[in-house]
């Protein structure tokens, strides 16, 4: 009953909503940032007071507030990289005032920081995220002048830029603490685009990473790697046995789906089933085994009756005598009994 | 000698301004610069009403005695970018976390962390005890039995849960503009227990393992950046030690031969992994290459098992002190070139192998330390795999996007039915952008894997059944249609859509998995409806279903088995801030269902099974309401309830299985809720 009043407000908000759909002005987004924005003042100019000239206006009362960037790393000034030890706001923003060629709308209105008149809507500076006037590339362009070091050696090319997923997307720069940096708060993050994801931690057997005591980022690069699934380490077993290394082995006698793949019998994410299995034993061992006897045998509901209950099906089934299921180091455990 | 002029620091003292910018006037005298310690305690009492291992399986409220909340974000900043951190959270469970970190930023930081995790698995029932670590004893008074209905002892109660602490160091120096070097060193103690089994021929005892691992991790690596190239090189090493290798446990049933009353388990054995790896990336104009190579080794201690415990079979050789090791290589290259405004194109290689170079010998083996068997030979499985894909971007206009390409896959494999697959996939992307007012997506994967020469491979015994092929082995159709659908019908209101189909043909399959569908689709809506209450609701179905095929006669297949999941997920999450935005509420509720159905059709006619089913419901409500500038109330209050349905476990009692002395199961049945109340101060 639960499920259906849920379904029914859900789908009882789509059309009204739709009844609402306006359709916003399609303009064209740049897909690439001048190189001069950054290198030359010949042809464009900055702000004669710089951050003060901002934060004038982007105090903690009004529509953008902005103090909160003084808590991160990008306004400590003792070091030289960072956006305050040098062109402070405009160091991402570009610079704020008139002649600015890169940004036609401020050509055409005039400039972001001079007077506009009452309702009259302020000519955009160079902002970020889902509203940016500017295009993914465009913005993450500036992001890279600085971050282009040798955790995003791989983001040309990888899913999320390919995908023309903005850093602004995930990240938040005006913020003491970026949630996408925080491991209880990452997840969310994630699953603003992850949403099948989103609801395979909520199953039954899970990691816990919707406790909040585990990352995304613990198994993933979101920058990407060269790896598949953008695994933090070389294929999914190294990954896994970086907190598992007790399933590393190698066993003298291996089972060869776990020394390959942990993924073949387990689903990471989630799963309806124990131990993030993708399916109960019996039925996931028969998949590959059918030598001739117990193996290949046909359970079927007679082996839950109460007068013979089968020890195939029940319990743990398989695994209640073959234990051994990740490969064995006992000099008898062929079978993966010992 | 000063910790800082024991190291060459870069030169952080000069910002690069662009050439003839006047910023004399730049004072930044409205910044706001923190100076001095700031931060935010907090502390309370929270109170669960009831107790449950699974409710308590990760966030360390598996008892309903009152804990302390006490979580505390610290900083300090000083002059020449000097700074520290500390973060405590959840400091009053077993969950807790620490974090601190100082440094000089541009210099060299320092952090150290401490990170507990508990796993409660389930609560379980055992004759045995522990005589010591890696002894499982019955009672002194234990008579053998023929089957579990003959025990007649107490049973006690044990705990199956394991705790994870770990310690990690880290430390970052910056020796000179363009370089960084990292030192990442990690501890960690696990301990516990969880269930295994232990069988001698067709009698077996769900057994307490115990665990008893410790983990220490070290990572080395030197960055090297420019604007163009980008370098990094770094070692990577981890060492597993378990200070127990066997578990002996004694027979609880009548041994079938004589001196069969004593089995032991190898334990996971101390092993050791090490990886050199470089990775480099290149700008040549609007093309980026970028490459990666990592070479390592997987290595584990010799055993000191015996083949058997039983004093009545003769001593067998060669079956000690066999140590094992493989080799890995990965390696990448990627070359991604923006053509023109239209075109884009990547183009990449990759390459994962493990050699195993473990000895493979005939060895002589007991059979659950009851007989000895014909000889057999370990057999060390390799793998190479070797991925070639190139895709194409194209632009048709603004608004939409083509996408489109190839990717041959080629499995390497020792000792097993097949030496070689190749898998090949074409695929297609179609994005529709309407600016700001809908982002469409349509995607589609067609692969095909084909693998030579399936054999069975003669060293197991007994033989498999010719017509049966390994899923992960066999040849496969493989089709994935993906679309998805995002609306944003004005400023304050959007729509996600999603729909994925995965559907896979094992064509060649008479025996074994034989196809398998999984469906999912999902919906997001998402309003803003003032500026200060926000709205989001999801549903999300998924439903998996495979069919299998099997022979209980060693022939042609004759049962047919279906396995069908279905998983539904909702949600809905409010924000709300109100009074002056002196009170912020947030209320997260979602329920997860779960229904498993599995159907077999064998020639007594077709049968289901019981449904599994999982069925939680969770409820969160925090409401914060600030008194101050500097201090808050915090009120937060969680409902949960869980319902599970298992029929290979549910009721199973020690004494069920003839043949199994389990240690019982319970599926989780609780509903139960947790009020947490705070006070938070911030300076």
């Amino acid at each position: 009953m639960r499920h259906v009043t849920l379904s029914l407000i859900v789908f009882s908000l789509i059309p009204i909503s739709l009844f609402s759909l306006n359709a916003l002005s399609a303009e064209e987004k740049r897909v690439e940032l001048p190189a001069a924005a950054m290198q030359s003042v010949s042809e464009i100019e900055y702000t004669r007071k710089g951050a003060d000239t901002c934060i004038k206006c982007h105090d903690q009362d009004s529509e953008f507030p902005v103090f909160d960037i003084f808590k991160t790393k990008h306004a400590n000034i003792g070091d030289s990289r960072t956006p305050f030890s040098g062109l402070q706001c405009e160091a991402c923003h570009g610079p704020g005032v008139k002649g600015i060629k890169f940004m036609e709308e401020a050509l055409e209105a005039g400039s972001h920081v001079g007077r506009v008149k009452p309702g009259e809507k302020r000519p955009p500076i160079m902002n970020f995220g889902p509203k940016s006037n500017e295009s993914v590339e465009a913005q993450n362009t500036m992001c890279l002048e600085c971050h282009s070091d040798d955790k995003h050696i791989q983001w040309q090319g990888s899913p999320h830029q390919l995908g023309e997923v903005a850093c602004a997307d995930c990240h938040r720069v005006h913020t003491e603490h970026d949630p996408a940096l925080t491991k209880s708060t990452q997840n969310q993050v994630c699953f603003n685009c992850h949403k099948k994801e989103r609801a395979d931690f909520f199953k039954y057997s899970n990691h816990p990473v919707r406790f909040g005591e585990m990352g995304c980022s613990d198994c993933h690069s979101s920058h990407s790697s060269n790896n598949s699934g953008s695994l933090v380490h070389a294929t999914i077993n190294d990954t896994c046995y970086s907190c598992h290394a007790e399933k590393r082995g190698p066993f003298i006698w291996e089972h060869a789906p776990a020394a390959e793949d942990c993924s073949l019998c387990h689903k990471p994410h989630g799963s309806s089933h124990p131990a993030l299995l993708t399916k109960r034993a019996p039925m996931i061992c028969r998949d590959c085994h059918s030598q001739d006897g117990h193996p290949s045998l046909s359970d079927t509901p007679d082996g839950l009756s109460n007068s013979n209950p089968s020890a195939m099906l029940l319990g743990n089934s398989c695994t209640n005598c073959h234990s051994q299921v990740h490969g064995s180091n006992h000099p008898s455990g062929v079978k993966m009994m010992r | 000698m000063s910790f800082q002029s024991s190291f060459v620091f870069a030169d952080t003292s000069a910002p690069r301004f662009p050439e003839g910018l006047d910023v004399s006037k730049w004072q930044c005298k409205y910044c706001v610069f923190p100076k001095g310690l700031e931060g935010e305690i907090e502390l309370g009492v929270g109170i669960p009403s009831d107790s449950s291992y699974k409710f308590g399986e990760y966030n360390g409220l598996e008892e309903d005695d009152p804990y302390a909340v006490f979580n505390a974000s610290l900083s300090y900043r000083g002059d020449n970018a000097l700074f520290y951190n500390l973060t405590i959270q959840d400091l009053g469970l077993e969950t807790r976390e620490l974090t601190l970190e100082t440094g000089k930023q541009g210099k060299y930081e320092l952090s150290f962390a401490y990170d507990k995790l508990t796993h409660h698995l389930s609560d379980a029932a055992t004759p045995f005890a522990f005589s010591d670590s890696s002894h499982l004893v019955l009672p002194t008074d234990w008579t053998a039995i023929a089957t579990t209905q003959e025990m007649d002892e107490e049973l006690s109660s044990v705990e199956i849960k394991t705790e994870r602490e770990q310690i990690k160091v880290s430390a970052l120096f910056i020796p000179a503009r363009s370089w960084e070097t990292y030192l990442n060193v990690k501890h960690e103690i696990k301990e516990g227990n969880k269930l295994t089994g232990g069988a001698f021929y067709f009698n077996s005892a769900q057994l307490i393992e115990p665990i008893d691992y410790v983990t220490d991790e070290i990572e080395l690596a030197a960055t090297y950046t420019l604007k163009k190239w980008q370098s990094r090189i770094a070692y990577y090493g981890s060492k597993f030690t378990n200070n127990t290798n066997g578990l002996n446990w004694q027979n609880p049933f009548h041994p079938i031969v004589d001196g069969a009353d004593m089995g032991q388990l190898a334990l996971p054995q101390d092993n050791q992994a090490h990886h050199f790896s470089a990775v480099t990336g290149y700008q040549w104009g609007k093309t980026r290459l970028d490459g990666s190579l990592s070479v390592g080794q997987l290595s584990q201690d010799a055993t000191d098992i015996a083949a058997t415990l039983n004093s009545e079979i003769d001593p067998l050789t060669n079956t000690a002190n066999i140590s094992t090791k493989a080799n890995t290589l990965n390696g990448h290259f990627r070359v991604n070139s923006v053509i023109n405004r239209k075109f884009q194109l990547k183009a990449s290689y990759r390459q994962n192998e493990r050699k195993n170079k473990t000895e493979s010998h005939t060895y002589a083996w007991v059979s659950s330390d009851s007989f000895v068997n014909a000889p057999r030979r370990n057999l060390p499985y390799s793998f190479k795999t070797q991925l070639s894909d190139i895709e194409g971007i194209y632009r048709v206009t603004s608004k939409i996007k083509l996408r489109g390409g190839y990717n041959h896959e080629e499995k390497q494999r020792s000792n097993q039915e097949v030496e070689k697959s190749v898998e090949q996939s074409y695929w297609a992307k179609l994005r529709f952008r309407l600016s700001n007012i809908a982002d469409l997506q349509v995607k589609t994967v067609q692969s095909e894997r084909d693998s030579e020469n399936y054999s069975i491979v003669s060293d197991i015994t007994p033989e498999q059944n010719p017509l049966l092929r390994k899923y992960n082995l066999a040849d496969r159709d493989r089709s994935l249609n993906k679309v998805s659908a995002n609306f944003f019908i004005n400023e304050r209101i959007t729509i996600d859509l999603s729909y994925q189909d995965i559907e896979n043909e094992y064509s060649n399959s008479l025996i074994g998995l034989t196809e398998s569908d999984e469906q999912s689709y999902g919906i997001d809506f998402s309003m803003l409806v003032t500026d200060s209450l926000h709205l989001h609701t999801y549903v999300n179905q998924e439903t998996i279903e495979s069919d299998q095929a099997g022979s209980h006669d060693f022939s042609l297949p004759n049962w047919f088995l279906t396995n069908e999941d279905t998983i539904d997920t909702y949600g809905a999450n409010i924000e709300y801030r109100f009074w002056d935005e002196k009170v912020k509420l947030n209320l997260n509720y979602y329920e997860s269902h779960s229904v498993g159905k599995t159907l077999i059709d064998v020639y007594t006619g077709t049968e289901n099974f019981p449904e599994f089913s999982t069925d939680l419901s969770s409820l969160t409500l925090s409401l914060d309401y600030k008194l101050s500038d500097s201090m808050s109330v915090k009120l937060k209050y969680l409902y949960e309830e869980l319902e599970a349905e298992d029929w290979t476990r549910d009721n199973l009692t020690p004494d069920t299985l003839n043949n199994v002395l389990s240690a019982g199961y319970v599926s989780p049945d609780y509903d139960l809720s947790v009020t947490a109340i705070s006070f938070s101060y911030r300076f």
